[in-house]
Parts: structure tokens; sequence; C-alpha cells
């Protein structure tokens, strides 16, 4: 079963939704015979929103709206990844939206982080939810926005529905820039090495679509990428700039390296759930 | 590590800097509707290598520098920003600020001696004055000079639709050297992240000429002035120190009692570090309501461009 994605390595200008919007429905248009389309974190609001993420927040039903009234793709074959500032149940998140057909769900970022040059605690509520999500092609796939791609229970969590595919958005700024990077910043081969790892442990297809461009001073890294079942980098976008990709996914391949893979199929997650919680425990009672 | 290694664990990966500090000065200048950057070009190394990068950024015949000397100022930074403006192939023009300086230290305001107090209250007339010590005078000239570049660069900047560039480097900034609405004063700095030895370390790299590598560091404000004597410790030891302690985070204490570091170098770094932070930051705003600006009111500076 193959499966085409378009990646789109996207630079929104920073709080102006109406313009981000207007360049996502040309590009889901121009690739309206792809399966699933693929934008980054915030991708239709800008990362740096600060105080614009209350003033630009819709529900994900107002966003399906704006997002079909230029392109129609609820009643086209792609599903649609894309970011925005999600308002529900009185909260802000910063969400990604998924639509597929008249369906719709969104990933609300459960670890919005609030260290160094980000402070999007302030901002936007915690999600609580994983809930993996069926595309219309019946393929079943789960997404992380960002940081939570460095909390590994989540992928873990993902991995006990057999997703084949996992979808990464980003919002990552460029560091590391010291003699030994090579041409590359460091951070950029530990997200590398990171979702490299998830693919081979886990058994699918990750595509990690992270964002281009400058903002406030803060260059965004691009290098999106492609990972395959086996934990190989199949395709690297460019560093910085804009750029798409437009590839085809071997779900099967997928599917295949799960059956095999020991890992997966000799874990015990109950294993982990009761030492986990016996951890807790007594790290509790240690008082530590 | 100790005080050499340190210094090697600053050197930078070049092509990859230069590419980030390129994109930023194109994407930050562009997005404000402009094209063009102009800055001073003093002769010295840091001013050299942001006309290099705005060059690299935004075309050479889309960057004005400025030589703007005072009397007193050295034929050689002369020559040598000359010798920069042909190399990066940016344009150059003079303004020399002796008169503007001048005029203004001539006036009733500047008086020569006393003990830097309001001369008296209330009005009258010798109320606008104040009194100053020599070496406050001394400071203030330079000061008025660095001030006076400000007012020519952003002149220049109105008058062309052009983004004023900065060019403190991370050292500077750290240790508050540098003139507060004078030199400090820009739209956007390239360089206010690097120390002077990844100042040095780039600069190579982009062809900046030998000789404006090589000399020592100056202000320039008077003659036979060095940074080095100004600061008392060389640059090395300073970037050593600053990369120790703001980078990696290291204890001060712990820099000092394993001897990879003098206390003097140590105990100078903070005390400048924390009591010229005030250069770093946005003037302080008294709150009175639930929406105060940068306090309550949060947008980021590039809101819709």
């Amino acid at each position: 079963m193959k499966m085409k994605i378009a990646v789109c390595q996207d630079s929104p200008r920073l709080g102006d939704m109406a313009f981000n919007v207007g360049e996502h429905s040309k590009f889901i248009t121009a690739h309206d015979d792809c399966d699933l389309i693929c934008f980054p974190e915030l991708s239709t609001t800008g990362y740096f929103i600060k105080d614009l993420a209350y003033d630009l927040a819709i529900t994900r039903e107002e966003f399906s709206a704006m997002l079909d009234s230029g392109t129609n793709y609820i009643s086209k074959r792609p599903s649609v990844i894309a970011g925005f500032s999600e308002r529900a149940g009185g909260l802000i998140y910063n969400s990604l939206f998924i639509g597929s057909g008249d369906r719709v769900h969104t990933h609300r970022k459960i670890y919005p982080p609030t260290y160094g040059i980000f402070d999007e605690c302030r901002y936007f509520a915690n999600g609580d939810r994983i809930d993996p999500f069926t595309l219309k092609n019946g393929v079943t796939i789960g997404v992380l926005n960002c940081e939570d791609a460095w909390h590994q229970a989540l992928p873990y969590i993902y991995s006990m529905y057999r997703i084949d595919l996992l979808v990464i958005c980003a919002a990552s700024p460029a560091r590391g820039v010291y003699d030994n990077s090579g041409g590359t910043p460091w951070n950029v081969k530990l997200w590398h090495r990171l979702i490299s790892a998830y693919a081979h442990l886990y058994g699918l297809y990750i595509v990690y679509v992270n964002r281009a461009g400058v903002e406030d001073g803060i260059n965004f890294s691009g290098c999106s990428c492609v990972v395959n079942p086996l934990g190989e980098i199949i395709d690297t976008m460019k560093a910085f700039d804009y750029d798409e990709r437009i590839l085809e996914l071997d779900i099967k391949r997928a599917r295949l390296e799960k059956a095999q893979n020991s890992y997966l199929k000799e874990d015990d997650p109950f294993l982990t759930l009761r030492e986990l919680t016996r951890a807790l425990e007594i790290r509790r009672n240690s008082d530590r | 590590m100790n005080a050499n290694k340190t210094l090697n664990a600053l050197d930078i990966d070049c092509g990859l800097v230069t590419d980030l500090l390129v994109r930023f000065i194109a994407s930050q200048t562009r997005k404000t509707g402009m094209k063009k950057a102009v800055l001073g070009l003093s002769g010295g190394i840091d001013s050299s290598l942001v006309a290099f990068l705005c060059a690299a950024a935004l075309g050479g015949e889309n960057v004005l520098g400025v030589r703007m000397p005072y009397s007193s100022s050295s034929a050689e930074s002369l020559e040598h920003a000359e010798q920069v403006a042909k190399s990066a192939g940016i344009a150059m023009c003079t303004h020399d600020v002796t008169a503007m300086c001048d005029a203004f230290l001539a006036s009733s305001i500047v008086h020569q001696e006393g003990s830097g107090t309001f001369f008296q209250r209330g009005a009258g007339e010798n109320a606008s004055g104040v009194s100053m010590d020599s070496l406050s005078i001394s400071n203030s000239r330079g000061n008025v000079m660095a001030r006076s570049r400000m007012i020519t660069l952003y002149h220049l900047s109105a008058a062309t639709s052009s983004m004023v560039v900065g060019t403190s480097n991370k050292t500077e900034l750290l240790l508050g050297y540098g003139t507060l609405w004078g030199d400090l004063a820009c739209g956007i700095n390239p360089v206010g992240d690097l120390y002077k030895h990844q100042v040095r370390q780039l600069s190579k790299h982009l062809g900046v000429p030998r000789a404006v590598i090589d000399k020592k560091p100056s202000a320039d404000l008077f003659p036979g002035q060095t940074d080095e004597g100004d600061l008392g410790f060389s640059y090395e030891e300073i970037d050593g120190a600053l990369f120790r302690i703001i980078d990696c985070r290291e204890d001060p204490k712990d820099l000092v009692s394993s001897g990879s570091f003098p206390a003097p170098l140590i105990n100078f770094c903070l005390k400048k570090i924390t009591s010229m932070q005030f250069k770093r930051q946005m003037p302080l705003l008294a709150m009175i309501s639930f929406r105060t600006i940068n306090q309550s009111f949060n947008y980021p500076r590039d809101w819709s461009l």
C-alpha cells in the first residue's frame, strides 16, 4: 500500500493568518493528488506569536472551514496537517490540526517548552491526550508537536496503537555552531538522531517537518526529513530556506518491519506500567 | 579545561555562522521594507566584519559605510576603513563629527570643573548647567563623539531608508564597553552573539584586510588608546572567562580555585556583567495597569512583517 505525501517546509508571515492560510491553500490545491499534506508547527500563525496566540485563536471547526473555503480539501483526496492557535473549552492550545474529509482532529501540544528562548506556557495550555488518527486512506498515524518528540513516552504510547506513520511538526531554531558542527547546526543532528532511533525502535515512518525563515532575529533550521522503518533518513530538505517535497511511502514496508521487529513484539507495556508505578511510589516515599 | 583549551572551545564553524548571520541581516532588513544598510566604519575589526556580512546579505551596492572621524582620530583608522570599503565592495562616505562635537562641548551646558552636582535649584541664569570632574569630562567627550555618530547614522538611515546595523560584539556587550544610545544604538546587530575571538576567526574567514585583523583594537577616542589598555586585560583572557561564566555556566569560584583563571580577571568580568546590565535592556516602565508594555503586553517585534 503506497501513500503519497507532500511536505511543505514553509516560512509563515508572523501574525498574518490570512496571508498564511492563503499560502497553505495554494500548496494544498497544487498537490491535491496527494494523500497527506504536512505543514510545520504553528504554520498558519508564525512561531513567536506571544499575545497573538489569544488574538488569532479559533476552533478547529473554524480552522477547517477556513482551509476548505480556499481549497475544497474536504471533498478532495488529501488529508491536511497544519499548525494553528486553537481555542477549545475556554483555553488556548498550540495545536496541530488534522483534517481528513469531514473529520477533524487536533493534537494539542502536551509539552509547550518554557525555557531558554521558549516561553510557550505563558500563552498556551497543556494538551493531555495522545490519540492516533486514521486517515481516509485507512492509514493510522500519530502526530507530535515539536517539543513533544523529546518526551520519549509519547512515541512509545503511539506505538501501542501500531501506527504506521508518525508526523512530527516543528519550529526548531538553529543552535550550536561550534567548530565540530560540520556545516550543520548541532541541534539538527540531535533531532535527526532522535527520530531515526524512534523509527527503528517502533517500526514506522517518520515525517519531520520543520519550518524555515527568520523571526525576531531567530533562524529556524529547516532540515526536515523522512525516516524509514529501518531508521534510515531517506530524504533531507534544505537548511534554513523554504523547501518542499513529494514522496511516496510504502506503508506495507512499515507493517513488515513492525511484524519482524522484536523490540516491539516482545515489549511488555504492562511491565512498564507496573514498574513505572512502583518507581514513582519509591521516589515519592524517598522524598527526593 | 585551561585557558588555551577554552579559546579552542570558542572556535566556530565559520561557513555555518556566516550563513546564519547573512540570513539574519537580509531577512530582518527586507521584512521592514528596506533594501539597504548603513553602518559606521571605524577601520576596526568589528565594523569591518559587519561590512563584509552586510555586503554578502544585501549586495555591496546597498551598503553604505560611514567614516566619522573626530579631529583626534588617527589617520590610520581612516585608511583602514577605506581599505575595508574597497575590499568589501560597499559604498563609503565621510562625515567629520568634530564640528558637531566641539559645538556641543563648547556650549554653556558643559562646565569644566566641579563635583558633578546640579548648580542650583529652580530657574536661573546658571540653572541649566552641571559641573563635572575631569575624568567624567573625558568619558563624556567619548560619549558625545559616539552619540554624534549615532545622530549621523540615524539621519542617513531616515534619508535613504536604510537599516542601521550595529557592530558591538558579545564581549563588549557583556562588559558594557560601549555608549548607551551611541555606538550601542542600532536596528539590528549581527555580531552581538560573537565573542571577540569569534569575530577575529570569522573576519579571517571572510577576507577582512589583514592589517585590520592584526592591529590592537581601539575605540580611537584619544591618541594611543587601546581597548585592552582601557579594560586592563587581554581579549583572549576576557573571552575565555566570559565563555566559561556565561556559556558554560560554571561557578566563578571554581574557575578561580581550580587555577584556571586569576581572581582579578573573574571579579572584573562579574562586576561588569552585573553593573552594565542596564545597557543591554530597554528602559524600565512604571507599571500601573494590567496591560503594561513589554510586561503583560507582549508582541513580537516582527508583528505582521
